[in-house]
């Protein structure tokens, strides 16, 4: 119920192609989406292989929910990452996931290499691997516009240049703007001369009780336009762009400043002129997407992360220009936050005399878009300097000498959300399985809610929050609707769609085991507790009067090891 | 009467398709809805639905002459296939120029919206309504490069 039934395996290397039945011991131990994409990876992935080689598995995993009216359209994908050298996931929603399970499949698992760039086509039982050689070089809305042209009604996930040219941060999109941006799993199908997956459905999605969901659904939409939901409903992800900025915690100037004063102009409310139309992903009312026009042209977004990476990190104080960003990086096929992050980074380096005009070819300072747009060409092709910065921010500044510059756990850059104010997020950023992200944990929320936590108190709400947000990425429910769903309400899901009773504490347990799980695939990579640490500028550079003290901080992260039931060294046992 | 979708209220969910084929097909599945909101290009979307009015929209009523057989009939405004008739030929499909109607895969033969109104009384945002009268605009191109 509910689950399609199949995954589908994908060999390229001698194009073999076989559906394999999903296991139900699985399904009742992983849940879906992220569970299924960390245990597969897990089990089938070599260690300490090259992530851009033949032997790096690519998996996408679709939420267990994807395909009903619910806002729930997740997919995962999985594989080990070229930018931190660990667990590489990312995640997206839109109509990729529920028409792969129209098609039949709860997921894709793709082994080895193609010798000339194809895509792959899903039609139901019929996939095949095609020719995408008139397709490579393309960037990503023309790949899906060529490709919509070619299968009418298909849905479609695509690479940009930056996947073909394996940057560490491609990403890869579907919808025309829905990304699976971060870790850079964009170059792991580009490495495999994948250029697009298309899919296209016709068969149904069963749930177990019909008319117990008919009750759920008139409940989700009732909150769907509840104050739960409204700042998404009207202003999208950039709607957290003044609070956060006058909580001091917006990180601006390459992580030098944690305030900027037109943050008014690039906000929520000020971009509601601009919409021309909000679009939703499938089963959602609350269309948090909005489409703006930007000089004649039509662009999905910015999103406050990129507000936060283009806008106040590379300090552009114009809503029109991050969009233009925006949609150059969704283009090019970029992750906006590490794209804006690094740029930052190197505009730090420049102001600094440490990277040339010489090197560059042109310069390089705080908003001055052209320049920025110039740089993320060079990034996106390796074009001279580009190939350095290309390869990742921790390449980079190490090649640099500036590792005090990067800002950067693991080698992902962090999200919006400033650490030394906000310590359930610097933590978050610490012990996130794939790098300083903010939506592994959710921590910027205990910190704007309850500031005044006691150690301990903040360190147990923060395992909550990740155990929760796991299990909104195996169900593939939407993170936005946090507000009315948790443990208790997916656990009632779970019997109504799947017939599975279980409740919430099993489900939070299952949430920590695929946690645990990820620790160890990352222990096996060589993970170490200095892989945990957060940028060493966070502990001696003051930002509005704050900064982190490192031994408060390592107290910080070895009580959490214990609190998972890790070892002092942070590994599971 | 028949109905209409407003693509400035239209967020593309496509809520009204999943619940088109919960009502008429018990499972979800949008591809046999018989209701369709479709994002065709960047920038341009669109809607299908068979428009049943009486006398003033679709007054060719191109299904109904196409059928070489006569099991396309109106009954009280509605289009109705005697499936006894049909033999699923798929003339009318060819014919239709709001694409409403299509082949059911399982059945063999053509279906199209039965004006059940769930869509109408199910989406949220407002943007499907029951309207008598002439309406022309299917499509919705925003304009702009991209």
């Amino acid at each position: 119920m509910s689950y399609a039934g199949k995954i589908l395996k994908i060999d390229l290397g001698n194009k073999v192609i076989k559906p394999i039945p999903l296991d139900e011991r699985l399904c009742k131990q992983y849940i879906g989406g992220e569970g299924f994409g960390v245990k597969i990876l897990y089990d089938i992935s070599e260690p300490n292989i090259h992530p851009l080689s033949s032997k790096n598995p690519f998996i996408l995993m679709c939420g267990t929910f994807a395909g009903l009216p619910i806002p729930a359209s997740l997919y995962g994908v999985f594989a080990k990452s070229p930018q931190t050298q660990f667990l590489g996931e990312a995640f997206a929603k839109g109509m990729f996931a529920p028409e792969l399970k129209y098609a039949g499949y709860d997921g894709i698992v793709i082994l080895n290499k193609a010798r000339d760039p194809c895509y792959i086509f899903i039609e139901d039982d019929e996939v095949s691997i095609r020719s995408a050689r008139e397709l490579w070089g393309k960037d990503t809305l023309t790949t899906i516009e060529t490709l919509m042209e070619l299968h009418p009604r298909a849905e479609i996930l695509c690479i940009g240049p930056a996947g073909e040219n394996c940057v560490g941060f491609a990403s890869i999109e579907n919808d025309f703007g829905r990304h699976a941006g971060r870790t850079g799993l964009g170059a792991v199908l580009g490495s495999k001369n994948v250029k697009a997956i298309v899919v296209r459905g016709s068969k149904g999605i069963k749930v177990n009780d019909p008319s117990a969901l008919w009750k759920e659904l008139e409940h989700i939409w009732e909150e769907e336009f509840s104050e739960k939901t409204e700042k998404y409903r009207l202003y999208g992800t950039p709607g957290g762009v003044k609070g956060i900025n006058e909580m001091r915690s917006l990180p601006a100037r390459n992580w030098h400043s944690s305030y900027v004063e037109f943050a008014e102009k690039i906000s929520g409310e000020a971009m509601r002129s601009l919409v021309k139309k909000e679009l939703a992903c499938l089963g959602c009312f609350v269309a948090c997407r909005k489409l703006l026009k930007v000089n004649g042209d039509f662009v999905e977004g910015p999103e406050y992360e990129t507000i936060y990476s283009f806008g106040t990190n590379c300090l552009i104080d114009d809503l029109e220009e991050i969009a233009r960003l925006h949609l150059r990086c969704d283009l090019l096929g970029l992750d906006a936050i590490s794209a804006g992050a690094i740029t930052a980074f190197a505009i730090d380096l420049f102001e600094r005399g440490r990277l040339s005009e010489q090197q560059l070819g042109f310069n390089l300072s705080y908003g001055d878009v052209e320049a920025i747009e110039e740089f993320l060409e060079l990034i996106a092709y390796r074009k001279g300097v580009g190939e350095i910065f290309a390869r990742g921010i921790k390449y980079a500044a190490e090649k640099f000498g500036a590792e005090q510059l990067a800002v950067h756990v693991k080698g992902l850059e962090p999200a919006g959300y400033e650490a030394r104010h906000m310590k359930a997020m610097g933590l978050g950023y610490a012990i996130s399985r794939r790098g300083a992200c903010h939506l592994r944990s959710g921590g910027y929320e205990i910190d704007a809610k309850f500031p005044n936590l006691k150690t301990q108190e903040r360190i147990k709400a923060l395992i909550l929050k990740e155990n929760q947000y796991v299990l909104y990425d195996s169900f593939g429910v939407c993170k936005f609707m946090r507000g009315f769903i948790d443990e208790h309400y997916l656990a009632q899901l779970s019997r109504v769609i799947l017939g599975w009773n279980t409740t919430p504490e099993k489900l939070l347990e299952l949430a920590s085991n695929i946690i645990t799980l990820a620790r160890k695939y990352n222990v096996r990579e060589g993970l170490t507790m200095q892989d945990d640490m957060l940028p060493e500028r966070l502990f001696k550079e003051k930002v509005n009067g704050k900064r982190l003290s490192k031994a408060a901080f390592i107290k910080e992260l070895k009580l959490y090891y214990r609190m998972r039931g890790w070892s002092p060294e942070g590994v599971p046992r | 009467m028949h109905i209409e979708v407003d693509l400035t209220k239209c967020v593309d969910c496509k809520n009204c398709m999943l619940l088109c084929s919960f009502f008429n097909e018990k499972d979800f599945i949008p591809s046999l809805a018989r209701i369709k909101v479709l994002r065709k290009g960047y920038n341009t979307f669109s809607w299908h639905v068979c428009q049943q009015h009486e006398k003033e929209l679709c007054r060719q009523s191109s299904c109904i002459k196409s059928c070489p057989k006569g099991a396309i009939m109106k009954r009280g405004g509605r289009i109705v296939i005697d499936y006894e008739l049909c033999d699923g030929c798929g003339k009318c499909v060819e014919v239709c120029k709001y694409d409403a109607i299509f082949i059911h895969p399982k059945l063999k033969k053509p279906v199209v919206c039965i004006l059940c109104l769930n869509c109408v009384k199910n989406c949220k945002r407002g943007a499907i309504k029951i309207f008598e009268g002439n309406v022309e605009v299917t499509e919705k191109v925003l304009g702009g490069k991209r």
